[in-house]
């Protein structure tokens, strides 16, 4: 029982609500966040003691939010102290921390820096001030500029900025512009997303009241293009759906997710994969505190993953990554009762172009991607 | 004994009030009570009330204590409502001496008030018209009672005025029941002859038949005979329905009621059959039985095959209570193994389908339904054709058939002339076309059955603004100039979705429902070339672009649960789409040809 195990650990507060933001989160709210951290401890303390954890060592940690970075940097090393003396580190462990603009400055960020944290990933969403204001963000584009020198002062050598592209109104040379000012600054990683409107976001109320229209499909997709155009000629390489890094900088921890990899997720609302299920935390923050205070444990749902499930899920969540999977090392770890009918459907697959196959590993190819969620559905309607 | 009874039946176009009349009459003779009305007199399927049609008919007996000062029994016999049922219609009234047929006085003589008038009059019953709901502003007396004159030649003094929403005239119609419509006059010592005019299937009894006794007399344990299969049996229980169930000893002639005989399944208990006495049997049955037919078929089949046995049991099951509907084994390419369904007409269609997705949670597609067609063949041979996948080459076709039928339109004069455009489109000769009053008209056309079942009631309904009411009788088989057009998708016939069209028509027809599939297929992840052809002539086309882009930017740990539930809920909507090669078809695909506008 040596396999490695991944860390998330979930900081709800930000200053503000962006308008996109489906995450959970709230505004910042400091009494309770004393308490949260102090629930959070409780969990990791407790957790490290669990038999699932036992012989296994973290090889990464992320703590993700939110906006982590609001927290001071005492508060947030206290956390990861007791991570260290909870659970065993792997050599070469991968800590990342999530940071907003505005709430990071050279001293916080050389205190965590040297406390241990070795990647920082921040949300930038766009070096045009326009953009930033119509998503709702709290900065402008040069407290953005400013934080990603200060960082890289502070001795962070393994950086990722957050993008948002394809907005309403956008224009592609807007988006261009943003993309070319990001390789200049040239950070080892770049997440790009194309926006997604989610439910009970300002964005989804505004776009079910019609107040904006989306770029058409076709539009979308020329979006995509230039983002895949500019950033691989810069040298980064696409390797999921929305992320791009230099050679040796792909984020370990968000592959585990891809890779059905086991992780552990506290916080309110975190999930996890442990064990052969998926749970998750109480969302709600005050309920997620007052169970782990009252119980040291605020589990909402719990699900087993059996063989056939967790095939699937490797499967789809794999082929998410741009050099996919290994079919054959799923089906040996996970055996399908009738896998042949996944055969055919690859095949078919392959012959509409969407799929290529290089035996024993399978990838989506560029319009397989594109389509991604409706291979995953076939995936799992395939009975 | 017979004086003392009187039979009869309540007949109107749909709308004009005959339940809630015969509701009334019900009330006014102490029958039972307003609450025990809905659930016992109307009928036990959700269906008929749902749709305000009746489809079966009923048998009430009601103790009617008169003005002259003695009690008589009435018998007021239900019928369907909806042309499909005209032969269930006809037979309910072979079996009374009288109708009352109701007449809305806002509304005025429309098609079904006439066609039902007619059977009355072919059955020679006396007709007492009703000019039903009077406390209505806008009802107008006297121009019903002329049209009632124009085209029943019933004069206005014969009418009785009535609301029978407000319980006015209930009176004068039940006195009237009692003075003009005749008392039967069968001879209850000739030997038995009984109608059967309704039945239906009990679990417990088996088939209960409804039935009118002419002649003679049927008691219990009496044996007797089905003159059109010979079949005997012995009665078991007979009674009347009150509307509960009144058991008695004997029907004898002039009587009304239920029959109970062992009769394993409704299809022994055909309706306009003559039951005799076994032991002595009258010579001759009762004029007027036929065997009815299906005119309207259409293939079913379980979304998902697993449900093939299922949907047989379904069948087997409706079938023991509706004997008028057929069911064969089929197999398409395109869908799998179902059956071949034959109805009385669209309506009976709906209904059958309505009920084995309801009552039986089937999930189904059902095909377009088409007419049966006659073909004969250069060998000199007569194929009969319910299912346009089994038509035969073309160059082995010497004779094209199909059958019409005679439409009575009933309109106001503002709508004549988009109704003519209609039946012109349709196909239709226009036999007659006559003022009923000076802005009523009817119009009389013979029409391909096959232009009425795609969807020239919702467009007459439409082109007249509702105020166009149809009937039609079948009149045979014609000659016509027919083909058959295939659909291919990515070049794959789908036997399912071929129709036969007049050869004029196909062009447009065919393109309509190639735009029609293109606005029902959804995208898939290829592109879907969707073809009509005639024979390898491809005539029409339409290109379903493949759908560009579908994926989810941010995919983390939490997502995975949320977007795997998500993709499970879409699964099971998917099990609403049938699989044809490789391209997922939703069900309403199959009745595109239906939907579409010319």
């Amino acid at each position: 029982m040596n396999r490695p195990l991944s860390l998330y650990l979930h900081f709800p507060y930000c200053w503000s609500k962006c308008h996109y933001c489906a995450f959970n989160s709230i505004r910042y709210d400091k009494p309770q966040s004393l308490r949260l951290l102090s629930a959070l401890k409780t969990e990791i303390a407790r957790y490290g003691r669990s038999p699932l954890v036992q012989g296994r060592r973290l090889s990464t940690i992320f703590m993700g939010g939110g906006t982590p970075s609001i927290f001071t940097a005492d508060q947030i090393l206290d956390v990861l102290d007791l991570c260290r003396a909870s659970f065993a580190w792997a050599d070469g462990i991968e800590i990342t921390m999530e940071a907003n603009p505005g709430t990071v400055d050279l001293k916080k960020l050389t205190a965590l820096r040297r406390g241990g944290i070795n990647r920082l990933s921040m949300g930038v969403q766009s070096f045009q001030d326009d953009d930033l204001e119509r998503l709702g963000r709290a900065h402008s584009a040069q407290v953005a500029r400013e934080a990603f020198r200060t960082a890289r002062e502070a001795g962070f050598k393994n950086m990722n900025l957050d993008f948002i592209y394809a907005l309403p109104e956008q224009r592609l040379e807007g988006w261009e512009k943003t993309l070319d000012e990001a390789i200049c600054l040239g950070p080892e990683h770049l997440s790009a997303y194309a926006l997604t409107i989610e439910e009970g976001t300002r964005f989804g109320e505004d776009y079910e009241n019609g107040l904006f229209v989306l770029p058409d499909e076709d539009w979308q997709i020329r979006f995509d293009d230039l983002t895949q155009a500019k950033l691989s000629r810069a040298g980064y390489m696409r390797y999921e759906v929305s992320n791009y890094a230099r050679p040796g900088y792909a984020c370990r921890h968000n592959l585990g997710y891809w890779s059905q990899r086991e992780y552990l997720g506290l916080g309110p609302g975190a999930h996890s994969y442990l064990a052969d299920r998926r749970f998750s935390k109480m969302e709600d923050i005050e309920a997620y505190i007052r169970e782990v205070e009252a119980r040291g444990e605020a589990i909402e749902e719990s699900e087993p993953i059996g063989s056939d499930l967790a095939a699937r899920e490797a499967l789809i969540f794999g082929l998410r990554k741009t050099d996919g999977v290994c079919l054959d090392g799923i089906l040996k770890r996970y055996p399908l009762s009738d896998p042949d009918r996944l055969q055919k459907m690859f095949e078919q697959w392959r012959w509409d172009e969407l799929m290529i196959l290089e035996p024993p590993r399978i990838r989506l190819s560029p319009r397989g991607l594109r389509l991604w969620d409706r291979i995953a559905e076939e995936i799992i309607a395939l009975s | 004994m017979q004086t003392a009874i009187r039979n009869f039946s309540i007949i109107a176009h749909i709308d004009h009030g005959k339940s809630t009349l015969a509701d009334r009459i019900l009330e006014q003779t102490g029958a039972i009570t307003l609450r025990e009305q809905r659930d016992q007199i109307l009928d036990d399927m959700d269906l008929e009330r749902e749709r305000g049609i009746t489809i079966k008919a009923h048998a009430v007996r009601l103790e009617y204590q008169a003005e002259d000062g003695k009690l008589y029994h009435l018998h007021l016999i239900d019928t369907p409502g909806h042309v499909d049922f005209t032969y269930e219609v006809s037979r309910s009234l072979a079996a009374c001496e009288g109708v009352l047929l109701v007449v809305d006085a806002t509304q005025g003589v429309e098609a079904q008030t006439i066609a039902n008038a007619y059977l009355a009059m072919e059955n020679n019953l006396v007709i007492l018209p009703v000019i039903n709901k009077i406390d209505l502003p806008s009802a107008d007396v006297e121009k019903v009672a002329r049209q009632i004159k124009e085209v029943l030649g019933i004069d206005r003094a014969e009418a009785i005025l009535a609301s029978a929403k407000e319980g006015v005239g209930i009176k004068e119609i039940l006195e009237a029941i009692i003075r003009r419509i005749p008392p039967p006059h069968g001879n209850p010592d000739k030997p038995l002859k009984a109608l059967i005019f309704d039945s239906w299937f009990d679990n417990y009894q088996g088939a209960v038949v409804l039935t009118r006794v002419i002649d003679g007399r049927v008691g219990i344990g009496s044996k007797i005979r089905l003159m059109s299969t010979q079949k005997e049996f012995e009665v078991m229980d007979l009674g009347f329905l009150t509307p509960k169930k009144k058991p008695v000893q004997e029907l004898t002639a002039g009587e009304v009621g239920y029959l109970i005989a062992g009769f394993r399944k409704v299809s022994d208990t055909k309706i306009g059959e003559t039951i005799t006495d076994a032991l002595h049997p009258t010579s001759e049955p009762l004029p007027g039985y036929k065997e009815i037919k299906p005119m309207v078929f259409c293939g079913l089949y379980a979304v998902d095959s697993a449900q093939f046995e299922d949907l047989r049991d379904a069948l087997e099951k409706l079938r023991l209570n509706d004997a008028s509907f057929t069911y064969e084994p089929e197999t398409s390419l395109a869908l799998g193994f179902g059956f071949r369904c034959g109805f009385l007409g669209l309506l009976h269609m709906e209904i059958i389908q309505e009920r084995l997705e309801r009552e039986y949670s089937l999930n189904l597609i059902s095909t377009a339904p088409t007419v049966i067609y006659k073909i004969l063949t250069q060998q000199g041979e007569w194929l009969s054709i319910d299912n346009p996948a089994k038509l035969p080459d073309p160059s082995h076709i010497q004779r094209f058939e199909e059958p019409y039928i005679r439409a009575a339109i009933l309109t106001r004069e503002d709508y004549v002339g988009s109704l003519l455009a209609l039946c012109q489109e349709k196909r239709g000769v226009q036999i007659e076309l006559n003022y009923l009053d000076v802005d009523r008209v009817m119009l009389v056309y013979e029409i391909p059955l096959n232009e009425i079942i795609m969807d020239f009631y919702d467009r007459l309904k439409s082109v007249s603004k509702g105020y166009a009411s149809l009937d039609y009788e079948h009149i045979g088989y014609r000659e016509s100039d027919l083909v058959k057009v295939d659909l291919l998708l990515n070049g794959e016939n789908v036997d399912a979705l071929s129709f036969i069209v007049h050869k004029e028509k196909a062009y447009t027809r065919a393109r309509l429902i190639c735009e029609k599939l293109k606005e029902v297929i959804p995208r898939q992840m290829f592109e879907v070339a969707i073809q009509a052809a005639i024979g390898s002539k491809i005539i029409a086309r339409e290109t379903i672009g493949a759908m560009r882009k579908n994926v989810t930017a941010k995919c983390y740990g939490g997502d995975i649960t949320r977007k795997r539930k998500l993709w499970e809920k879409q699964k099971e909507g998917k099990k609403r789409m049938k699989q044809v090669g490789k391209v997922e078809v939703p069900q309403e695909a199959f009745l595109a040809l239906l939907k579409v506008k010319e």
